[in-house]
């Protein structure tokens, strides 16, 4: 059984059909089965007796969470709410794809779903940080384990605009990918208090946080569970943004010009569009502006969604390269590790990813 | 048909052969998402935990030449071949009654080419007709098909049933806005109509294919015209005594001058719809109107607009209802919004000349409401040409019988009393949803002896009668 909300939601989708354009995973796929309303068809199904089977499970996973179907919508249904209930149903009935299930397992063994830890490679860049501060950076799994650099960048401008600051050496997970993939189970609010009391015991008064993906997790779901109360969480775009308008950093013109890979869970989980363009604009960068931008930002997958639909993942950022293209700009800036990791492995022939970090870096 | 020992597998294998293994499916998920469509039948079936009707094979081709591999195998082995391009159709179209193949065409969603100077616009038939119509924003130009069912339907299904937009009454159907289309025969060959959509170089084969739902061929790509966007675009609305005079009043103004939006609502649409969505309480016979293109045009056309309307007596709203009208305009489709099972409902859109639309209301009105006592019927008029206009009317009944049997021979009661009226009185079977297989009974009836000349198409197309079968009475 589905809890009431989910069904309830399931049973207005099914016979809905207004948000698959936007869907990024049904635009890229062509798929039927991985739209919106095809997983609350089958929801409502097996509500009314259909068997809840693997190959049901294996569409409920084809989703990025990324929220454009609710967004576009005007009724305030959220497919992301139930599917992610689906995972959680899937995980415990052993239906889950394998993938998925040695993904739950690497985190909870390694503490990071690459199952490798490269924070060494990153101190080793970033140098010696004090041990308390006022601000602790969050610098989540992918800065952690593939994307050390934006980890860097980020460290090198905090430092750069004098802010006390320090990182966990050994940074726990916040439990984002978890809660992707097994829904908010006892297990990842278990994951979330563990890591809510390390962050606290540093004593930081204010969190700052690369990882959108990690800054919706605890500004959404630490919140819910009474986690990080009295601690201010700030994503590192706005947070770096502030730091640009209150003069801390004299940034110099790029003279570039780029489409921004808006991160979808800045644009619509945290509703925060324009700290991201105004580091833009004060790097001097001239934007290629797209039809799916801001609210409607195009969702190129997650980090554990290319886990295990891959080439689902690089045809999404296929489609994205394309927009750009056809547009004139091939140059993409992300403000993600997330992203840039994901598109830096699939970008098209003459498409540039850029990271926003590494070029504000490099601009103060 | 039933295939036996290992057969399925064989034909599987060809047809992954065909379009990668990737693009073939037979799993429960992939299956279970075509059992339903927008049509009311196959929603009940499901809302009542019945047993959809599922393909066999799920495949996806990624181009013309793979519709055509697809094809040829489909034809040897005597396989069905349900097109579908978003399901989002309400006539059961793209259902796979007969089992076989769906082949969904989503993957072929390329822009093929842009032209600013000719104004046209090419693209593969899987593409969202919303992909399409931003890739012409992009540009400042518009494809001025703008369907409630923008977001949802591909250009193909759009195509194959003839569709039409809100901004029809100046821009027309979209046999008016498509040049050109190619399409796979059932046989698998790969043809073209002519490059232009006016000539006298022979029966024109453009329109024989749209709004042939599927069971002529599969259109593979097509070539649109576009309009620059319009420099002001500029919404009024009324309120009609009735509307009867509204009819009247309507039918002047679009004799007269060419606004792109007219849509004229009966009472009990006015006092019940368009008060919910747009907040607008008085008793009447509610009207909004958009009017656009350059300023200068513009203005003279509302000049005339107002007066006419004065001329009937209509009360000059402002532009406040007919922008909320504008800016609502897909929110009447979302749940919550628009009928939703367990209620029964169905659009009976018709189209006539002015001289039988009015007795087409109130046949149709009386006709449904006569077969069922617990039906109400809301109607409002939403494409006008100079010579007619058509009729978007709807048949709800909140509380159905809960039997499934009973439910179906209701549902077809009232389609078959409702589009009887129609026929009866000047009007025909369908304005822009298509047949589908709600209403292909009702061909025969409404073409009379012209049928054969369908029938006799289909049969020299389509010899093996593989594709749609059950659709469009063919
Ligand atoms: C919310 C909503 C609003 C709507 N508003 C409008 C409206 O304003 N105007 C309007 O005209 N219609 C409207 N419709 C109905 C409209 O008929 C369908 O939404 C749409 O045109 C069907 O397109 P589709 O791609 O979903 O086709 P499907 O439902 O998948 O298929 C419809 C038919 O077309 C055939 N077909 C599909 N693709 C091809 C192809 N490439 N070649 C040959 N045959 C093909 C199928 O076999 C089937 O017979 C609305 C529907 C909904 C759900
Ligand atoms: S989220 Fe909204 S638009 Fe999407 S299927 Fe559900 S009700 Fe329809
Ligand atoms: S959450 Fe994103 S990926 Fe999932 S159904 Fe909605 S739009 Fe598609």
């Amino acid at each position: 059984m589905f809890s009431k909300d989910s069904a309830r939601q399931a049973d207005a989708c099914r016979f809905c059909w207004m948000c698959r354009h936007i869907c990024p995973v049904a635009g890229a796929t062509g798929s039927e089965a991985w739209t919106p309303r095809a997983r609350g068809l089958m929801i409502s199904m097996i509500e009314r007796g259909t068997e809840f089977d693997k190959d049901i499970a294996e569409a409920m996973y084809h989703c990025t969470l990324c929220d454009a179907c609710a967004n576009d919508c005007v009724t305030g249904y959220k497919p992301s709410e139930y599917t992610r209930e689906a995972r959680m149903r899937a995980v415990v009935e052993d239906l889950a794809p394998a993938a998925v299930i040695k993904m739950i397992d690497t985190i909870s063994e390694c503490g990071n779903i690459f199952g490798l830890s490269a924070m060494g490679k990153l101190f080793e860049k970033a140098g010696k940080l004090p041990e308390k501060a006022e601000v602790l950076l969050f610098i989540g799994q992918t800065a952690e384990a593939m994307r050390a650099d934006t980890g860097v960048h980020a460290i090198s401008i905090l430092k750069k605009a004098g802010i006390d600051f320090t990182v966990l050496a050994d940074e726990p997970a916040s439990g984002a990918y978890l809660g992707e993939l097994m829904g908010y189970t006892g297990d990842v609010q278990a994951v979330a208090a563990h890591t809510a009391k390390m962050i606290a015991d540093t004593g930081a008064k204010t969190l700052v946080v690369l990882n959108p993906a990690d800054a919706a997790m605890f500004k959404e779901q630490y919140g819910a569970w009474g986690l990080l109360s009295g601690i201010e969480i700030v994503t590192a775009t706005a947070f770096i943004a502030a730091l640009i308008a209150d003069g801390k950093l004299k940034v110099k013109k790029a003279g570039i010009a780029g489409s921004l890979q808006e991160p979808v869970k800045l644009t619509r989980a945290l509703d925060e569009i324009a700290p991201f363009k105004a580091i833009a604009d004060a790097c001097g960068i001239e934007l290629t502006e797209l039809f799916l931008n801001g609210k409607m930002s195009r969702c190129i997958g997650t980090v554990p969604f290319d886990v295990y639909a891959p080439e689902v993942a690089a045809q999404m950022v296929r489609v994205r390269c394309e927009d750009a293209v056809r547009l004139g700009s091939n140059l993409i800036i992300t403000a993600s590790p997330d992203d840039f990791y994901i598109m830096s492995k699939y970008a098209t022939d003459g498409v540039k990813i850029a990271d926003i970090y590494e070029i504000l870096d490099g601009l103060c | 048909m039933e295939l036996r020992g290992f057969m399925h597998e064989m034909i599987l294998t060809e047809l992954e052969d065909a379009v990668g293994v990737e693009n073939v499916s037979h799993s429960s998920d992939q299956k279970l998402a075509y059992g339903t469509d927008y049509f009311w039948l196959a929603r009940m079936t499901v809302d009542k935990g019945g047993n959809p009707a599922l393909p066999d094979y799920v495949v996806r081709p990624g181009c013309a030449e793979e519709v055509s591999k697809v094809l040829k195998i489909a034809n040897y082995y005597k396989l069905p071949v349900q097109t579908w391009g978003g399901g989002s159709g309400s006539q059961g179209g793209a259902l796979p009654m007969a089992g076989g193949i769906v082949l969904d065409i989503k993957r072929m969603d390329k822009l093929l080419d842009i032209d600013t100077k000719a104004g046209t616009i090419t693209c593969e038939t899987g593409m969202i007709f919303q992909t399409l119509e931003w890739y012409a924003n992009e540009q400042g130009f518009s494809v001025m098909h703008l369907p409630s069912c923008l977001t949802c339907c591909t250009v193909g299904g759009a195509l194959a049933h003839n569709g039409i937009g809100i901004l029809s009454t100046k821009y027309g159907k979209i046999d008016d806005q498509c040049l050109s289309v190619e399409v796979a025969l059932p046989n698998g060959d790969i043809i073209n109509t002519l490059p232009v959509p006016k000539h006298s170089s022979g029966p024109n084969l453009l329109p024989l294919f749209l709004g042939s739902e599927g069971t002529l061929g599969i259109m593979t790509k097509a070539k649109f015209k576009m309009t620059k966007l319009p420099e002001v675009r500029r919404h009024h609305a009324f309120l009609f005594k009735d509307i009867s005079t509204g009819y009247d009043a309507c039918r002047e103004i679009v004799q007269t001058v060419k606004p792109s939006i007219v849509r004229l609502f009966d009472e009990a649409e006015t006092v019940s719809i368009i008060k919910k969505v747009i907040g607008f309480e008085k008793r009447g016979s509610f009207m909004n109107l958009t009017v656009e293109g350059h300023a200068k045009i513009v203005a003279a056309e509302e000049e005339l607009i107002l007066d006419i309307c004065k001329k009937y007596d209509a009360e000059y709203l402002g532009t406040e209802y007919g922008e909320k009208w504008f800016e609502n305009r897909i929110t009447f489709f979302y749940p919550g919004y628009i009928m939703n099972n367990p209620q029964m409902f169905g659009t009976l859109d018709t189209v006539a000349t002015y001289d039988n639309i009015e007795k087409i209301y109130w046949a149709m009105k009386k006709a449904v409401e006569e077969t069922y006592d617990g039906v109400r019927f809301i109607s409002h008029s939403s494409h006008w040409y100079d010579w007619g206009c058509m009729n978007y009317s709807r048949f709800i009944i909140d509380n159905p019988p809960e039997d499934q049997e009973e439910c179906i021979r209701l549902h077809n009661r009232i389609w078959n009393a409702g589009v009887r009226a129609a026929i009866a009185n000047g009007g025909v079977i369908n304005d822009h949803h298509g047949v589908g297989l709600k209403l292909g009974r009702l061909m025969k009836e409404s073409y009379g002896p012209a049928m054969q000349v369908l029938q006799g198409i289909k049969k020299e197309l389509d010899p093996n009668g593989i594709m749609n079968p059950y659709k469009m009475g063919l």
